[in-house]
């Protein structure tokens, strides 16, 4: 073996490697990083050669016009800005009543003009419009400033003029065609603007201000001093941490392209924390979190400085991007936020630089809150390989459950908030308030809060000066939230206990008439807020929230909620119903059923289970099951599991023979008991005339109408592969499952039973399948599919949380859906355990080889589902191509509009019907859905089956006649049928043989015939057929 | 829940005289012969209501060539005087065929054997070996009896008329050869060059034929259909699973028979005895624990093999050595203790 390879062998020392002496631990291949799929990602991310060089020979354009800036020396400050002014050139800035208007100021070109560390390193990343941003930092002459300039904003005015002495040499010497210049802030801080230079017409160069380390005194800027504003003698952190952060700027940029230049992968571990913190829309700017990749490079920094650090991950010293990567997250994880400050710290080395002081406290926990469930994906046993796809493989940035967008007026804002914070940064300020408001009044139903505010737009050098402009404009704010799943849907809060007086007191001030003293059972009283169970707690507790947070505003605007469960449910017509009376009730009559059942005497065989097959009873129908009133509609279908015997005969007819010998005398037996209004013994037919199946139905006295039927016993699987369960139309649109023995169908049914543990799984599936309804989808996917696909987004191995609402869950199914490209990846369904990275080789594999083998002229959509005892399984179901294709299209049309929160939920189920050939309506009167009347007690027995069934067999026996010719689409609304021709080779190549001769058909596709044979066959139900002309 | 239509449907037009025109496939853009078979073209009157342009449905005709089927096995005397009819009306019934034979002015159709349904019992006959030549014929060979079993007695029929799916094909089984011959005639007149405009499919069903109606009504008697009578179906399960212990009680027994009797060549047929073994009796009980308690007073032999003796000289050796240990550390012990008080 070579030394290198030799377990605990020291790696050899670069020369260049600035933390020689820190300890560096060799990994084992095991937990190697998945570099290609880190370069790859990379790769993407990269600026190529030819830009950067580009980038670099206009920074270099800038910098020459910089250094050869005339001197210039003014009177006074006022002088020197008329003179700008006059030349064209001024830079709005909020006059804040400083009085050195009239000191004179002399101003030099730069000492030090410096570009961005990563151009230094040559790792310019793209923007998410492709553009390219460059810093270019410019240190301020000594001679400029004086040393009590960081007092009284001097600094910030002197900064501004020094900027704008250093536009107009801009403006003189480079050409105005090819450069572009506009004012805005240094990561939306309005105390320190800045110059963008747009060249290129992709490149934008930021043009810094900054100072020298050690000219001002540091340690009197501490985040608790009052350096500006004086008179009040408030602290003012914002203001000493920017004048700190002008610096620190050249000495971390110096400090960063030095790690750059000598640490492998320090360029790359940046390039993925920058694509990871703008996924989840986390960047320096003030008003998005305050923390960028500037920010992501200092804490790698801080990590090759402090690698000895316990805190630290081991991997600290680690040259794997994604292993330094994960050392961020680990430590920002462990970076607890200080109890006597709102803002975290985190020091630069030796220095007085918080490297993290843009950020606000929300920002800090909810990057906390991402890190940690990222930094956990290792505690649950996952490989490297696979902790990379869920982390940069998850289509979901915004994971929030529900979303308040209300429109502010910093000027009634301001009243509230402290001095400082009226004119510097109001934004900003205005989230931390809502934040301590809303944090305070949600407590433990949140995990993560973060804040949406535009920023200010740039403006124009040479406009008027407008001091209150663009900060100041109203604006609409908006709040992500993402709640906790066990804890939001909680009805009561506990407050302090009577005792303790003083929390008491604010308790009642905080929440005013909603708080009540309640005594409990064990002796205790204390103050409690009870929320109302018809809606949800949460939308009760933010308005409450909003309420106040308007009335401490001294505002009465109008809030607009997004995600809320009362907009899916409560909405008329709602898109699905609530988990309520109606599927209670069914259940509860189901449990009634089975236990009268299972007291049966004199059955020759006892009950092994009786379990529901309907999904209404597993509350994921989109219908809830009503009662009957006047007509039968499709029954609640349940199943019977009989104790083995060994006396069943062996001739499988014989034994549906006996099946139905049993059912009758089932039947015979609840005959009599007085919970049933019917009980019969009925026949139908499956898959063809030879399969017949017998089942009993039972009416109750609640008339609730259930279909038992026995479950044969299950048969052996056959290597793990099945399709789908039936050819036949899928009746899960029309509240009735067929069931099929099914192979195969136990981790199935344990994955579903997992996650049906989270409340927001049955109305997400609900949701689904809603929206598959709608678009005319529903018919080819069995609704045990369906719920597989809201599967994937409740895996507990996924880096980010459960859905908490319908709402939420529903968008990451559609981002799912739409980035699911099944003809060359199965989907994968990790409820039960991850799948080991060899295994996932194995699936691709076994995918690519049926794949390349299937020769089925439909598509299959393949899903692999890890059962827990070490196997994997796999679903293979079968659609026509175009419907796949449609379902991708239209799951990617969905992601996109829900991207934009405004979007009403409801715009995406708006069904199209434009790309039908055809489209057959039908009666109205043959509607199914029309409105029945709820529960009653009424006692008599319906005769006559409803319009449901009668739409079912229709659409059941045209699918069979014309399935060759036309693709049927039944909406689920039992009110019209898409058709889509069949393109003739298609329908060609399906051609049968024949038994009774060779197989030959009509070479013409007889359009006229077969619309002849819908009006043939819907006699009486058919109202009129619709054809397409726009083609 | 909506009962209006909120879909837009702009883009599309009500079924008129110009769709129907637009989309309807006219005899003269059909091929009169495809692949041998002559295209007879049907005038259908299902989308009449919308327009007075007549519809067509076309039929395709050959001679049945009955060594090309196994429907030959079932009927063996059909030869020469069938036609094979491929891509019929999803509503063919024999009437409706009968029909529109007598329409176009072919012979009179005896009987019509679609694919989709059972083949009715082989008729044996005299000179059927002359006649069949088919390697499918072993399986038919087995003799069925002309009264239906209670044990094989079909299901009650869920629908009042069986529609046909597409693929089924029909022979049409004529009185005699001159009718099959003036019905092939017929059907090459008729055909796409010169459609019979008059007859309309459907039309011409005696009274006395009548077939029951499509559409809703038919769902609805299907519904009533699923739910027999209960004391009918309790006879139904009876009858037939007491026919079918019989007749597993009459193998058994035909079984057990053979087994006693030796067969054309002298031989025995050994057969397992598929009878439950009875359960021991009280003197068999007592001789087994007899024999238990007889073993266990025996008990085994610690040394009969030479490697147990071999062990039983280990595990000796072992035991004196630790009681040389033992005493050792005793000597030991004393003399620490007697150092110990001096």
């Amino acid at each position: 073996m070579s030394p290198d390879l030799q377990p605990n062998n020291p790696r050899k020392r670069k020369l260049s490697d600035p933390q020689g002496d820190a300890p560096r631990i060799s990994l084992p291949p095991s937990q190697q990083s998945c570099l290609k799929e880190v370069t790859d990602l990379i790769k993407l991310q990269r600026c190529t050669a030819k830009e950067t060089t580009q980038v670099l020979q206009a920074v270099e354009n800038v910098k020459q016009a910089l250094i050869g800036a005339q001197r210039s020396k003014f009177a006074s400050m006022r002088d020197a800005t008329a003179t700008f002014r006059a030349q064209g050139v001024h830079l709005s800035y909020p006059e804040c009543g400083d009085d050195i208007r009239d000191a004179e100021i002399s101003l030099y070109p730069p000492t030090r003009i410096e570009t961005g560390w990563e151009l230094g390193c040559k790792t310019l990343r793209k923007l998410g419009n492709g553009d390219v941003s460059v810093d270019l930092i410019v240190q301020i002459p000594s001679a400029t400033l004086h040393s009590k300039d960081y007092l009284e904003y001097r600094y910030l005015r002197k900064r501004v003029i020094y900027l704008s002495y250093l536009l107009l040499a801009l403006k003189t010497a480079m050409p105005v065609s090819s450069y572009s210049f506009s004012s805005t802030l240094l990561d939306g801080d309005e105390f320190r603007p800045i110059i963008h230079i747009e060249c290129l017409s992709w490149c934008r160069i930021r043009l810094i201000p900054a100072i020298s380390a050690d000219f001002f005194p540091l340690d009197k800027l501490s985040p608790d001093a009052c350096r500006a504003d004086r008179k009040n003698g408030e602290p003012t952190p914002m203001y000493n941490s920017s004048i700190m952060d002008d610096a620190y700027h050249l000495a971390t940029s110096d400090i960063l392209q030095r790690h750059g230049a000598s640490t492998e992968g320090f360029k790359e571990a940046t390039i993925l924390g920058g694509v990871w913190l703008a996924r989840l829309g986390f960047s320096s700017q003030l008003l998005e979190g305050g923390f960028g990749e500037r920010e992501w490079a200092l804490l790698q920094c801080y990590i090759m400085e402090t690698a000895t650090n316990r805190t630290v991950s081991r991997y600290a010293a680690s040259s794997d991007p994604f292993q330094m990567f994960r050392s961020v997250l680990n430590l920002i994880a462990n970076t607890q936020l200080p109890t006597e400050s709102n803002t975290p710290t985190l020091l630069q080395g030796q220095t007085e630089y918080n490297i993290l002081f843009k950020m606000s406290r929300w920002s800090f926990l909810a990057l906390r809150h991402h890190s940690l469930a990222v930094v956990s994906l290792d505690k649950l046993g996952l490989s490297l390989r696979s902790q990379f796809q869920r982390i940069f493989g998850n289509p979901i940035y915004q994971i929030f459950d529900i979303a308040l967008s209300f429109p502010v007026d910093p000027f009634q804002v301001v009243k509230t908030l402290p001095a400082i914070c009226k004119r510097w940064n109001v934004r900003h300020h205005v989230n931390e308030y809502c934040y301590n408001l809303f944090s305070k009044g949600l407590s433990d139903r949140f995990k993560i809060m973060t804040f949406s505010a535009p920023r200010p737009p740039a403006e124009k050098l040479g406009e008027t000066a407008k001091p209150e402009a663009g900060s100041h404009l109203l604006y609409n704010l908006t709040v992500f939230i993402t709640l906790d799943e066990k804890k939001c849907s909680r009805t009561l809060d506990y407050g302090p206990e009577v005792q303790d007086t003083a929390k008491t007191a604010e308790f009642r001030e905080f929440w005013g008439a909603k708080a009540e003293l309640r005594r409990f059972k064990d002796g205790r009283v204390m103050e409690t807020v009870r929320w109302t169970s018809t809606t949800s707690p949460i939308e009760q507790i933010l308005g409450f929230l909003y309420q106040k947070l308007m009335f401490s505003f001294q505002a009465d605007r109008t809030v607009t909620f997004y995600g809320c469960e009362s907009d899916i449910n409560l909405e008329s017509p709602p898109l699905v119903w609530p988990t309520g009376d109606f599927y209670e009730t069914a259940v509860s009559e189901f449990e009634m059923i089975s236990n009268t059942i299972r007291q049966v005497k004199d059955f020759p065989l006892g009950f092994r289970k009786i379990s529901e097959a309907s999904p209404a009873l597993s509350l994921t129908s989109v219908e809830p099951p009503t009662p009957c009133t006047r007509h039968l509609e499709s029954p609640l279908e349940c199943e019977l599991e009989l104790e083995s015997s060994s006396m069943w005969p062996v001739d499988p007819e014989q034994r549906r023979r006996c099946e139905f010998g049993l059912l009758l005398k089932l039947r015979a037996e609840l005959e009599s008991n007085e919970n049933f209004l019917t009980a019969r013994v009925g026949i139908t037919t499956m898959n063809g005339p030879s399969n017949t199946y017998c089942f009993l139905d039972l009416l109750t006295k609640r008339q609730y109408y259930f279909r038992f039927r026995l479950k044969s016993l299950p048969e052996v699987s056959s290597g793990g592969i099945h399709g789908n369960l039936s050819p036949n139309l899928n009746w899960d649109t029309l509240n009735v499952e067929l069931t099929t023995p099914r192979k195969n169908s136990y981790p199935r049914a344990s994955i579903v039973q997992r996650c049906r543990q989270h409340p927001y799984f049955p109305p997400t599936a609900r949701l689904l399948k809603k929206w598959f309804q709608s678009h005319y989808l529903a018919s080819f996917f069995d609704g045990d599919i369906l719920e597989l696909f809201v599967a994937i987004v409740f895996s507990p191995y996924s880096a980010v949380a459960i859905p908490s609402s319908t709402y939420c869950g529903f968008r990451r199914v559609m981002a799912h859906l739409s980035h699911w490209d099944w003809r060359r990846t199965p989907l994968e369904i990790d409820v039960l355990r991850p799948v080991p990275d060899d295994e996932r080789a194995r699936i691709l594999k076994e995918f690519g080889t049926y794949q390349s083998t299937n020769r089925n002229s439909e598509a299959c959509l393949s899903i692999v589902l890890s059962s827990e005892g070490g196997e994997v399984d796999w679903v293979r179901h079968f659609v026509p191509r175009l419907v796949a294709t449609r379902m991708t299209q239209l799951a990617r049309e969905t992601h996109l509009k829900l991207s934009d929160i405004s979007t009403s939920l409801h715009s995406t189920f708006k069904p199209t019907v434009s790309f039908f050939d055809f489209v057959v309506i039908l009666e109205l009167k043959a509607n199914p859905y029309k409105i029945q009347g709820r529960y009653s007690n009424m006692v008599t027995v319906p005769k006559k089956f409803g319009a449901r069934p009668v739409y079912r067999e229709f659409v059941e026996e045209l699918k069979a006649q014309i399935d060759e010719y036309v693709l049927l689409f039944p909406s689920s609304d039992g009110l019209t049928i898409g058709g889509l021709w069949k393109s003739w080779n298609e329908s060609d190549s399906l051609a049968a043989q024949s038994s009774a001769g060779p197989p030959v058909r009509s070479k013409i596709q007889n359009k006229a015939a077969i619309v002849g044979l819908i009006v043939e066959l819907g006699r009486g139900l058919v109202n009129r057929i619709q054809i397409n002309v726009s083609n | 829940m909506s009962t209006t239509l909120d879909i837009d449907l702009s883009a599309f037009k009500d079924l008129d005289q110009s769709i129907i025109a637009s989309i309807n496939l006219p005899p003269s853009k059909v091929a009169k012969f495809q692949k041998g078979l002559t295209t007879l073209p049907v005038r259908s009157n299902s989308l009449a209501a919308f327009s007075p342009e007549p519809i067509f449905h076309y039929l395709l005709v050959k001679p049945h060539d009955p060594q090309y089927t196994p429907i030959i096995n079932a009927n063996p005397n059909i030869n020469g005087r069938s036609l094979y009819i491929s891509s019929i009306p999803f509503d063919s019934t024999v009437h409706h065929l009968r029909a529109l034979f007598t329409a176009i002015g072919g012979g009179r159709i005896e009987t019509v054997i679609f694919s989709d349904e059972p083949l009715p019992p082989r008729s044996s006959t005299a000179d059927e070996k002359d006649v069949i030549k088919s390697k499918k014929r072993k399986r038919i060979n087995t003799a069925v009896p002309h009264k239906q079993p209670a044990e094989t007695a079909p299901w009650p029929s869920l629908w009042n008329r069986k529609l046909h799916l597409p693929g089924t094909t029909a022979v049409a089984v004529f009185v005699d050869k001159a009718a099959c011959d003036l019905a092939m005639k017929a059907v090459t007149e008729n055909s796409t060059d010169n459609p019979n405009l008059e007859y309309s499919w459907g039309s011409g069903i005696g009274k006395g034929n009548a077939v029951p109606e499509l559409g809703k009504t038919r769902y609805e008697d299907h519904f009533e259909r699923m739910f027999p009578d209960p004391e009918w179906a309790q006879k139904f399960v009876d009858d037939s699973l007491e026919a079918y212990d019989n007749r597993l009680k009459a193998e058994e027994e035909e079984r057990r028979r053979k087994a006693n009797e030796p067969d054309e060549d002298g031989f025995v047929t050994v057969v397992r005895s598929s009878r439950p073994r009875p359960p021991p009796t009280a003197e068999e009980i007592a001789e087994r624990i007899k024999k238990e308690e007889k073993k266990a007073k025996k008990g085994f032999y610690p040394d009969f093999y030479r490697f147990q003796q071999r062990e039983l000289k280990k595990e000796q050796a072992k035991q004196l050595l630790s009681q040389f240990e033992d005493a050792k550390r005793q000597v030991r012990e004393r003399k620490d203790t007697r150092e110990h008080r001096s």
